[in-house]
């Protein structure tokens, strides 16, 4: 983690051992008094992939508990039909159907709470008030209380730590850096949250009117350049990687293929990577290396795979060639 | 010297000039006429032991000789062949170096990417004649020391990155030994 000179703030999931490997970072940087701020946060992809699991299989078995209620209809039905005493069965049933309800009543309950918690984690509130970490600690502690069981425990393990709101106080951080004046802050993010949330349409029209007068209406000079830095650092603000793990299942699919991995395979296969033009989404076009901004003319896999260590070194810190 | 009048072709005899002249003298009589040389057809026809008429009678009967749809088929021939033997000498668009260099470049890409060595040469094999592809150990090789030279050149790209990285996502992943998540595994 040495190299990492300029990291503020890493993101990861519950492991111990990259808590404490950022957890000595810290102590160096201090050691050596330095003021580089270190965050860690919790990724929320991991939180939200724990708890749609929990949600499946509940739904699953409540489900379940349906289809055994709709055959407790069938069978009251059947033995009516056949002109047996039914009332065995139909109290049978209507016990199943209240079952049923009851299981659905719970997984319901429990998906509300969810949704109630991942919304604390969200940036914006649904009226496009900048979230507060102190705000979603307390929605989530509320949520947190229709998140009872067992099954849930992983859940509430990931929302009460810390750490998951950790992005929160980082981004109010960089946006009073960004931009000092709190209303101009709040107004310029409130814009922002219009122009990139697509929020939804209000049921009041005097407050759609006034939300699509102010969102359309042309800024002056000093308000476009709040508004971009202000853009730029809810733009950046990170609660979330699935790229990580989209590398790793790429990994884990090529270690299965190859027999062996050596560090020169992962070497090559990081250098491949890295350098590879991404064909689809928000950072399509450009590499990874082109992304982190390097300063190189070529991007090509083969031709830095070929080229002479000591020269892209002269070419990254932005020197002239040796003549 | 030919003599034309006892000359038999036998597929299309119609179509030759009846003659006692030596096809020579026909032919240089043909040649004064259609060079248009001032005075080439007197010359001619004196050194033939003709007359001018005869002269102009000799290069009409061979012009009639020779067929023209045949001719003009031939030239098209002529030309459709000269048009590939160009476009057989100029490198296409399309056309595939398979050198020793592009192959190595193939395999380490493809790699890379995750392609297998059993499966790169099993790409090489349809794509090469019979038994000139590499097999998968020096595919091996290849990749081997191209893996190398990655490892090289990534020393100076991790250090400019790392100083450019403020956020970061961390994960981590076994990669020693055999795959623990492999069924036949005794470790999974």
């Amino acid at each position: 983690m040495a190299p990492f000179t300029a990291l503020e703030f890493a993101i990861s999931d519950a492991a111990k051992g990259i808590a404490s490997g950022l957890d000595r970072l810290a102590q160096q940087r201090r050691d050596a008094e330095d003021a580089t701020p270190l965050t860690q946060g919790l990724d929320l992809f991991h939180t939200a992939g724990e708890a749609r699991t929990v949600l499946t299989r509940a739904w699953q078995r409540a489900e379940v508990v349906w289809v055994k209620a709709e055959a407790a209809d069938a069978r009251t039905a059947a033995s009516k039909r056949q002109g047996r005493d039914a009332r065995g069965a139909s109290r049978a049933a209507a016990a199943a159907w209240r079952r049923a309800v009851g299981a659905f009543e719970v997984v319901e309950a429990r998906e509300a709470a969810w949704q109630r918690a991942r919304k604390a984690l969200d940036l914006f509130d649904g009226q496009g008030r900048l979230n507060h970490w102190t705000r979603a600690t307390t929605e989530i502690a509320e949520a947190l209380k229709g998140l009872e069981g067992s099954e849930w425990k992983t859940v509430r393990n990931f929302l009460s730590d810390p750490r998951s709101v950790a992005f929160l106080g980082r981004m109010h951080e960089q946006l009073a850096e960004a931009e000092p004046r709190a209303e101009w802050r709040e107004a310029m993010a409130w814009r922002w949250w219009g122009r990139h949330r697509r929020a939804g349409r209000s049921a009041n029209p005097r407050v759609e009117m006034i939300r699509v007068v102010a969102w359309g209406r042309a800024m002056d000079q000093a308000e476009q350049e709040s508004y971009a830095r202000v853009s730029a650092v809810l733009g950046s603000t990170v609660r979330a990687s699935s790229a990580v793990e989209c590398i790793n299942s790429v990994l884990r699919m090529q270690q299965a293929t190859h027999k062996r991995m050596t560090q020169a395979m992962l070497d090559l296969k990081r250098l491949y990577w890295n350098s590879h033009q991404l064909k689809s989404g928000k950072r399509k076009d450009a590499c990874p290396y082109q992304h982190l901004g390097l300063p190189l003319k070529n991007f090509d896999f083969w031709v830095l795979l070929q080229a002479n260590p000591e020269r892209l070194t002269q070419e990254l810190s932005g020197q002239k060639d040796a003549p | 010297m030919v003599d034309w009048v006892t000359t038999r072709i036998a597929s299309s005899p119609e179509d030759l000039p009846v003659t006692t002249r030596p096809l020579s003298t026909w032919i240089g009589n043909a040649a004064a006429v259609f060079s248009k040389v001032y005075g080439a057809v007197t010359h001619q026809a004196q050194q033939a032991g003709c007359s001018r008429q005869t002269v102009y009678h000799h290069a009409g009967q061979l012009e009639q000789r020779l067929d023209t749809a045949t001719r003009d088929q031939l030239l098209g021939e002529n030309q459709r062949l000269r048009d590939q033997v160009e476009a057989l000498s100029r490198p296409s668009e399309l056309s595939v170096v398979c050198n020793p260099a592009k192959l190595r470049q193939v395999a380490t890409v493809a790699f890379a990417a995750g392609v297998s060595l059993r499966q790169i040469e099993d790409v090489f094999e349809v794509l090469l004649p019979a038994g000139r592809g590499p097999d998968h150990s020096t595919i091996g090789r290849w990749v081997a020391d191209e893996a190398k030279k990655a490892g090289q050149v990534l020393v100076p790209l991790d250090d400019a990155c790392a100083k450019k990285v403020l956020n970061l996502a961390l994960d981590e992943i076994f990669s020693e030994g055999d795959r623990p998540w492999s069924g036949s595994s005794r470790r999974a």
